[in-house]
């Protein structure tokens, strides 16, 4: 997200979805990009580089974006939203282990973002 | 009248008186002495003798003695018609015709017709000579004028047909040079309507072969179109393939998701997934290989398409050009074939305007020889006119020997100017002026002058119109002698007006003749001479 690699809990994780259809509408969030339909629901799609404060502004999306099916919020009251990323990677185990020797990892964790979109 | 024969009458009739008288003086003294005698015989006879010498007075003697005053009279009339007869033949073998009719009134009748018939014979025939004389030197002047023109203009005319027949020979060289170039011109004109044609069917040649390379190239584009078509078919499958490996790795992740959510159950099936995601991995980048490579050899093919279309446009030029060179080299041989044909026209033409001008050159000499010939004729026919000119000036000089009652008689003109001027000898001034209308009267005059008796000049006028203003020579001049001269001798000591032959003048330098009469005083003695020196080149204006 926002050119860097990412990593997200994969207990936050419901499902990787390709070529959603966004339905978007004016809106005074910045990382909010649309409406996109999970199952029978309609979710709220955000734009991961700026929810995770990655980037400047909203960036350019990927060659092939993915929205990634998130629960996030407080435990007490879980929301699932989208986070549009550039790539989908792999999944891997965490525990100290770099990935690939790549370190610049960030770790964007959607359960820890606060009702008003900080952590 | 005849003359009696005085002599033999006298003689006859003297004899017949002696006779009758010594007869009668006999029969007297015979019968005084004889007896016998009869008385009438002695008284008879004397009385016979008386009658006889009676006789001989009124019948002999005293006609005899008319007869001789007659004759004595008709003998004076004789020597005074001989000596005038004399003095006008003499005029006449002087030639002065004037004088000679003076003294006609002296001769008899028969003389004097005679006379005055043959003096007018003979001033009409030099009168007539004079005048002939005169229409032939203006005649030979005429000639002489025409003569020298036509002289001129032959020598222009020979110096034109010179220049002309040079012109025509460089004409003719020209020719030559412009025949021996044209037949070249023709000869370079067939080879380069050979390499025209030659050119032509290389071009044909080069048409065709860009036709079959453009031909060639087109195929290569439609082979190039195909494998685009092909690459691009390819595309769409690595696409597809790309397509099935994203979602294969979706689901691969989605799978890992569902085993690590599974917890320990899913753990293999997370394997699975993983194996999955590594395939859908390898085929992505499989893809992206073949993908590369794919544009590696589209970009080739794009490079390809792109010459090709270059070299078909190229081509395309080419053949443009080709087919223009085509249409220039088809235009080329038809001028080149022209060209040949013009140069051989040419060729010929100039062969032609050279033979030409050999043709007026010849004729041109031939003119230069008939203008040359002309030339010769005409300095002859000058000459002729000179001769005539000079034959005419002999004759007028002749005839002016000769003194007439003529305007054109110079002796006469000038005695009578000479009657004019006598008195004024001793008066230079007044002499001038009379010397200074002679000229004025008489243009042919150069110069005329008045020497006294000693021959000393003592006037002179010179006609300017004739000698321009040129000095006069030191030798002529009021005070100078002239009584060496021939003309001032002839004047004085012979009394006859004198016509020199020509000389050169002194004042002129040009030839002129001297005309010469006396200046009488009233007495009729010379008191001095008139001359007039009568330029030669305007005696025809006399």
């Amino acid at each position: 997200m926002g050119g860097r690699r990412c990593a997200i809990p994969a207990r936050r994780v419901l499902k990787v979805l390709r070529r959603v259809k966004l339905y978007s509408f004016p809106s005074g969030e910045p990382a909010f990009l649309g409406l996109a339909r999970f199952g029978t629901e309609p979710v709220a799609v955000l734009d991961g580089a700026v929810l995770f404060d990655l980037e400047d502004g909203r960036g350019e999306a990927g060659p092939d974006p993915v929205v990634v099916m998130v629960s996030g919020g407080r435990r007490e009251q879980p929301e699932v939203f989208g986070l549009l990323v550039d790539e989908a990677g792999r999944t891997f185990a965490a525990g100290g282990a770099s990935v690939n020797g790549l370190d610049d990892l960030t770790i964007c964790d959607p359960g820890r973002l606060r009702p008003d979109g900080g952590e | 009248m005849a003359f009696p024969n005085l002599h033999h009458y006298r003689s006859h009739a003297g004899l017949i008186m002696f006779a009758l008288a010594c007869l009668g003086g006999g029969a007297v003294v015979e019968a005084t002495f004889s007896e016998t005698t009869p008385d009438w015989i002695v008284t008879g006879v004397p009385v016979v003798a008386l009658l006889a010498v009676a006789v001989y007075v009124f019948v002999v003697f005293l006609p005899q003695r008319k007869v001789e005053k007659a004759l004595d009279r008709n003998m004076a009339q004789y020597s005074r018609q001989c000596g005038a007869l004399k003095i006008a033949l003499e005029e006449l073998r002087r030639g002065d015709l004037v004088a000679a009719r003076r003294y006609e009134r002296d001769l008899s009748d028969e003389f004097r017709h005679s006379m005055r018939v043959a003096v007018r014979a003979m001033d009409g025939l030099i009168g007539e000579i004079q005048k002939n004389s005169i229409q032939v030197a203006r005649a030979s002047v005429t000639v002489h004028r025409t003569a020298s023109d036509l002289a001129s203009g032959s020598s222009q005319e020979a110096a034109a047909v010179v220049e002309i027949t040079s012109t025509m020979e460089e004409v003719a060289r020209t020719a030559a040079h412009i025949a021996a170039r044209a037949s070249r011109q023709a000869e370079l004109a067939g080879h380069s309507e050979e390499a025209g044609e030659a050119g032509a069917a290389a071009v044909i040649r080069a048409l065709e072969g860009m036709e079959a390379m453009r031909g060639t190239m087109d195929a290569i584009a439609a082979r190039a179109e195909a494998l685009g078509k092909r690459s691009r078919e390819i595309y769409g499958v690595l696409e597809l393939i790309n397509e099935i490996a994203q979602e294969t790795h979706i689901l691969s992740l989605n799978a890992g998701i569902e085993a690590k959510a599974a917890g320990e159950l899913g753990e293999r099936f997370g394997v699975v997934a993983e194996e999955v995601r590594r395939l859908a991995e390898r085929s992505r980048e499989s893809v992206d290989s073949v993908r590369r490579l794919l544009d590696d050899f589209s970009a080739s093919l794009r490079d390809m398409v792109a010459a090709t279309d270059e070299g078909r446009d190229a081509a395309s030029g080419v053949l443009d050009q080709a087919r223009s060179a085509a249409e220039a080299i088809e235009k080329l041989r038809g001028a080149l074939a022209e060209t040949a044909q013009a140069s051989q026209e040419i060729s010929l033409a100039t062969s032609e305007q050279r033979s030409a001008s050999d043709q007026v050159v010849t004729a041109l000499r031939e003119i230069s020889a008939v203008v040359q010939r002309t030339a010769e004729g005409l300095q002859e026919l000058t000459a002729t006119a000179d001769t005539l000119d000079d034959l005419g000036l002999a004759i007028q000089l002749l005839t002016q020997s000769f003194r007439l009652k003529s305007p054109r008689s110079l002796k006469n003109v000038f005695l009578g100017w000479g009657e004019k001027i006598a008195g004024f000898a001793a008066h230079g001034e007044a002499a001038r002026g009379i010397l200074d209308q002679m000229i004025e009267e008489h243009p042919y005059v150069e110069f005329a002058y008045l020497v006294d008796r000693e021959g000393v000049m003592v006037a002179f006028a010179a006609n300017h119109n004739l000698i321009g203003e040129r000095d006069l020579p030191n030798e002529v001049g009021v005070g100078r002698v002239f009584a060496e001269r021939p003309w001032f001798h002839g004047v004085i000591r012979d009394g006859m007006s004198i016509v020199t032959p020509p000389y050169e003048s002194l004042v002129t330098g040009q030839d002129c003749f001297t005309v010469a009469v006396a200046v009488r005083d009233y007495g009729g003695e010379p008191e001095g001479v008139l001359g007039a020196d009568i330029n030669v080149g305007s005696w025809a204006n006399i």
